[in-house]
């Protein structure tokens, strides 16, 4: 089990290439479960080698606990268990990218 | 019998700019702030200078060559003004000029000034130039630094046989822990500190480096007032002095490119310049002796396989050494005090001597504790400029006693 | 006798469902509906007719000792340049020496062919020669029409010769008509065809008997006696009459290919015939007819060698091997059909320095480099220093060919930041089998089809093109090992 940070929608996480930020959180049905989904983008718009960006997903995991308490910054934290499985993976991101033209990368936490 | 370096050299005074996006300022602009700065430290004027070496990587759109620009845009007084150009070692190579020029005994002052404007291109990062020529637009790949920096993560891995998850917790560290530095830092171009979740949460930009292993473009400028001991006592009588204590450059033969010993995991013109920079300082064990670096992390794995080039981590024990917090600013041996190319952005004729400012502020132990580093003896800096089989690297030593 | 004596395909792994077609144009020009069946096979950002064409003739060459060629032959209707050789390009990428006859053949989709009979007199007419037919089509029809829905890009190579000859050359008959049903100007890109039922009815319908009537009368031949007929025509009710008049059938007739590849213009009568040489048995009689500006018609006869190049070569592996390409907006701009921003970057002027480049031609064509005399060290670039550091004596390299050669992967890397019509960029070090490394492009992969070690085959592509100057410039990049189908 491990925890997720909820992020601050439409907020720069800057890094010196450049910045990301979530777009939109998704809970999709899974194996019975439910799987937390981040639909976010990025720009690369400062890196040495500037000017491109991507839409990406990134999967925290199977929501054990949604929103269980919030850490010192405000932000909420929930109860996820990690997706490690390779065929999991593999059929999560078939679904992801079909549902969401255009998003190129899939990332498991 | 040549000597080396060593107690030749002392800094008289340093100036740095804020590292950003200048918009306002040309790099004549910037120049004439890090001079200022500079004298200003030194207690000199500028008709005392001598001699100036200039750094400058790619900046054509402002500087074009030679050195008119620093000589006509600083005023300086008709003195020599060589502009020297090594990649990203070009910062160190202009003081590295200096530091010969007073050691030579041929001129008593010396500048080196470093800069590197690079927000007029119109788009991000760097200019488009042949920087290998023209024949490697054929013969190499459509390829950008972070990804052929990116190819030393996948050899790394296969030579110590580690999963790339515990290469990237470790080189996830590696950036968090240099964000938490620059957070601190006034002249830093981002002083925004991030979490280990934020940084795990970017996306990846090319494999397996992520948004934040990457380091970005700034415009910058930083300067250095050098002479000899002797001199320098003179000037400061009450003063503790910084002296070089090693000043090396090594450049790639080829055979890192060609032949096929190279086994893709690190640097060898690092642990070459290191090797000899330990000898010139009479250092016998880098890993006690060497009190904090500063090193060139333009990507988290190039700082990663640098602990190992430097010797100061054992082959295949950087990952544990960075997870362990030995680099960190309460560690063993902090590195990137200041926040590093992370922090600070890199133009490119800046950076060099960008670092040896840090490790000069530090060692006359003038920075506020919250980013101070205790007692320091020796600090060493570190720049790596080109491709990991084909780059200049250089490392300096520097220590006051 | 003279004869083929090796053959090869050559198909790009991307494929487009003609259904992804209809679903983004059918709203325009519904009928395209009619041609929607099977996949077309579309050549990636960095093919056209020069590199699929290399890639037969290297499937073609397997294991051929290079110096034994004397003639290269290009055939192609989508050729890059009008003066510079194309040929030579292929000949320097498929390592062949400079004391070579070489020629390009266009005009028409009968100039594959027109170049194997070319190369088939030459054979005759040099004792101990060997000539070497490479022929690939890139055409392009506009969007919504059926030239888009039928058209398919591939390769394919033929190597004639006196020696180890594996079908006996036994006869021809050609004819030539200036009948438009498909046109192109000089400066014109897209295919402009006349009404199907002309084309149909007349062309394919007329002119393909009238040239297998010629051979057959010329020789002596019933057209039933022929164990495989070999001929391009993607008009089914066509295709079943002239079956129907030559009295053959089933096995008889050589799949065209069209639901898995498509109408690939010059290349297509000799991908036809590769396919069918696979599975040839010795004594079969094989007829190959080409349309296109009239036909050519030739016939040959299958020998006891042919099981000696049953080896995995030919078309088959290369079908094997394919990727979805699901994104028909993708297809555009690789085939510059719509104009993307490419940012000002995209403008960076990328002069090409010709006196440089000569230098460097054979390396640079043939992925050529060297081996140390002195030490034995294999090393790429060539260059007059030995790079081994116990070594570095100067002048004392042999060239080496190292395009057939292989490697292994060393390092890589996907790079979404490198400006790339394909991203991610996927390039790293590749290690050559018997010595050497250089960093280069990788293609036809993903980062995930990639880890340290995996054997790789190098692949001719187009490494940039000029836009201001029309120049398109060609290196090699590294593949994926692609697996033989025994």
């Amino acid at each position: 089990m491990a925890e997720h940070v909820h992020q601050q929608i439409d907020e720069e996480i800057r890094s010196m290439a450049g910045y990301y930020m979530v777009l939109q959180e998704g809970l999709l049905e899974y194996n019975g479960r439910e799987v937390l989904y981040l639909i976010e983008a990025a720009a690369a718009d400062t890196s040495c080698c500037g000017g491109a960006g991507m839409g990406f997903i990134m999967v925290p995991g199977y929501i054990k606990s949604l929103k269980t308490h919030q850490n010192e910054e405000g932000l909420w934290v929930s109860d996820v268990d990690r997706i490690s499985d390779e065929d999991e993976r593999g059929e999560l991101t078939r679904l992801l990218k079909q549902n969401n033209p255009g998003f190129q990368q899939v990332n498991f936490a | 019998m040549a000597t080396g370096i060593r107690d030749k050299v002392c800094i008289l005074g340093m100036g740095c700019t804020k590292f950003g996006e200048r918009w306002d300022m040309s790099a004549g602009d910037l120049m004439i702030d890090a001079l200022r700065d500079a004298l200003e430290d030194a207690g000199l004027e500028k008709k005392d200078l001598q001699a100036a070496w200039l750094g400058v990587h790619i900046d054509e759109v402002n500087i074009g060559k030679g050195g008119t620009y620093a000589g006509m845009n600083l005023h300086l007084p008709l003195i020599p003004v060589t502009r020297v150009e090594n990649f990203c070692a070009s910062g160190t190579e202009a003081f590295r000029g200096a530091a010969y020029g007073v050691a030579s005994g041929a001129y008593d002052i010396a500048l080196a000034i470093g800069v590197e404007k690079l927000k007029d291109t119109g788009y991000g990062g760097l200019p488009d130039s042949p920087a290998f020529g023209q024949e490697m637009i054929f013969l190499g790949p459509n390829a950008t630094a972070p990804g052929l920096f990116a190819q030393l993560a996948t050899a790394y891995a296969a030579k110590f046989n580690l999963p790339m998850e515990r290469v990237k917790e470790a080189i996830t560290h590696v950036s968090w822990k240099s964000h938490q530095n620059g957070a601190k830092n006034p002249r830093a171009h981002l002083r925004k500190a991030v979490s280990k979740e934020q940084i795990m949460g970017s996306p990846m930009v090319a494999y397996p480096l992520g948004l934040f292993d990457c380091c970005g473009v700034s415009d910058g400028s930083a300067a250095a007032i050098v002479t000899t001991p002797e001199i320098a006592k003179k000037l400061k009588p009450n003063d503790p002095l910084v002296k070089a204590k090693a000043l090396q450059i090594s450049v790639s033969s080829g055979e890192e490119a060609m032949f096929d010993k190279w086994d893709g995991a690190g640097v060898i013109t690092t642990q070459t310049a290191a090797r000899r920079a330990y000898e010139e300082a009479g250092i016998k064990d880098p890993r006690k002796e060497i009190s904090m670096m500063e090193v060139h992390d333009c990507f988290s794995i190039t700082e990663l396989v640098t602990m190992e080039d430097l010797g100061i981590s054992p082959p295949g024990g950087a990952p544990d050494d960075v997870l362990n917090g030995f680099f960190d600013l309460d560690g063993q041996v902090p590195c990137q005090p200041d926040g590093g190319l992370k922090c600070f952005g890199h133009p490119i004729g800046a950076s060099g001597l960008r670092m040896i400012f840090e490790m000069y502020n530090q060692l006359l132990g003038r920075w506020p504790e919250d980013r101070a580093v205790k007692n320091p003896k020796f600090g060493l800096t570190h720049n790596l400029g080109g491709i990991p089989n084909g780059n200049v690297a250089s490392v300096a030593i520097f220590g006051v006693d | 006798m003279v004869g083929i004596s090796s053959f090869g395909g050559y198909v790009p792994r991307y494929r487009m469902n003609r259904m992804l077609v209809f679903g983004s144009m059918g709203w325009l020009n519904p009928v395209i509906i009619t041609n929607a069946r099977g996949e077309k096979a579309v050549a990636n950002f960095d093919e056209d007719s020069i590199t699929m064409a290399v890639a037969a003739g290297m499937d073609c060459l397997k294991g051929v000792a290079r110096d034994s060629i004397g003639a290269v032959y290009f055939a192609t209707s989508t050729a890059p340049f009008k003066e510079r050789q194309n040929a030579n390009l292929v000949a320097g990428a498929l390592g062949a020496r400079d004391e070579i006859r070489s020629a390009d053949f266009g005009g028409s989709l009968k100039a594959g062919t027109s170049a194997l009979l070319s190369a088939l007199e030459f054979a005759a007419a040099n004792e101990g020669e060997k000539a070497v037919v490479c022929a690939a089509d890139c055409r392009l029809g506009k969007m919504a029409s059926t030239q888009e829905m039928v058209f398919g890009d591939s390769g394919a190579s033929v190597m004639v010769g006196g020696d180890d000859v594996i079908a006996e050359y036994k006869g021809s008959f050609s004819v030539a008509h200036d009948f438009v049903d498909h046109l192109r100007g000089a400066n014109t890109k897209y295919d402009r065809m006349w009404e199907e039922r002309w084309i149909r009815d007349v062309g394919y319908g007329s002119f393909i008997p009238q040239a297998i009537k010629g051979l057959c009368e010329k020789h002596g031949l019933n057209p039933a006696e022929f164990d495989k007929v070999v001929y391009p025509c993607y008009y089914g009710g066509a295709r079943k009459k002239i079956d129907g008049m030559l009295g053959v059938e089933g096995d008889k007739v050589q799949d065209d290919m069209l639901a898995t590849v498509g109408d690939s213009g010059a290349a297509h009568p000799l991908l036809m015939l590769s396919a069918a040489l696979e599975t040839a048995q010795p004594g079969q009689k094989i007829l190959l007819v080409s349309y296109g500006s009239g036909c050519d018609a030739m016939w040959f006869e299958v020998t006891d060698n042919i099981s000696k190049v049953q080896d995995g070569r030919g078309v088959s592996r290369w079908l094997a091997r394919r990727a979805d390409l699901d994104n028909y907006q993708k297809y555009l701009v690789w085939r510059g059909m719509a104009p993307p921003e490419l940012g000002i970057r995209g403008e960076t002027d990328k002069e090409t320095r010709w006196s440089l480049i000569w230098r460097d031609h054979k390396a640079i064509l043939g992925l050529v480099g060297e081996k140390c005399k002195a030490c034995g060290t294999q090393q790429f670039p060539p260059r007059r220093m030995c790079a081994n550091p116990e070594c570095g004596v100067v002048d004392e390299m042999e060239p080496v060919y190292l395009a057939d050669k292989g490697g292994k992967v060393f390092t890589y890397t996907g790079d979404m930041l490198a400006a790339s019509l394909s991203p991610p960029a996927v390039y790293g070090t590749v290690s050559f089998n018997g010595g050497g490394r250089t960093v280069m492009d990788f293609t036809d992969c993903a980062v995930d089809d990639l880890a340290v070690g995996n054997p790789l085959d190098f692949s001719f592509r187009l490494k940039f093109y000029d836009p201001k100057r029309d120049i398109t410039n060609y290196f090699w990049k590294a593949i994926p090992a692609v697996e033989e189908v025994k």
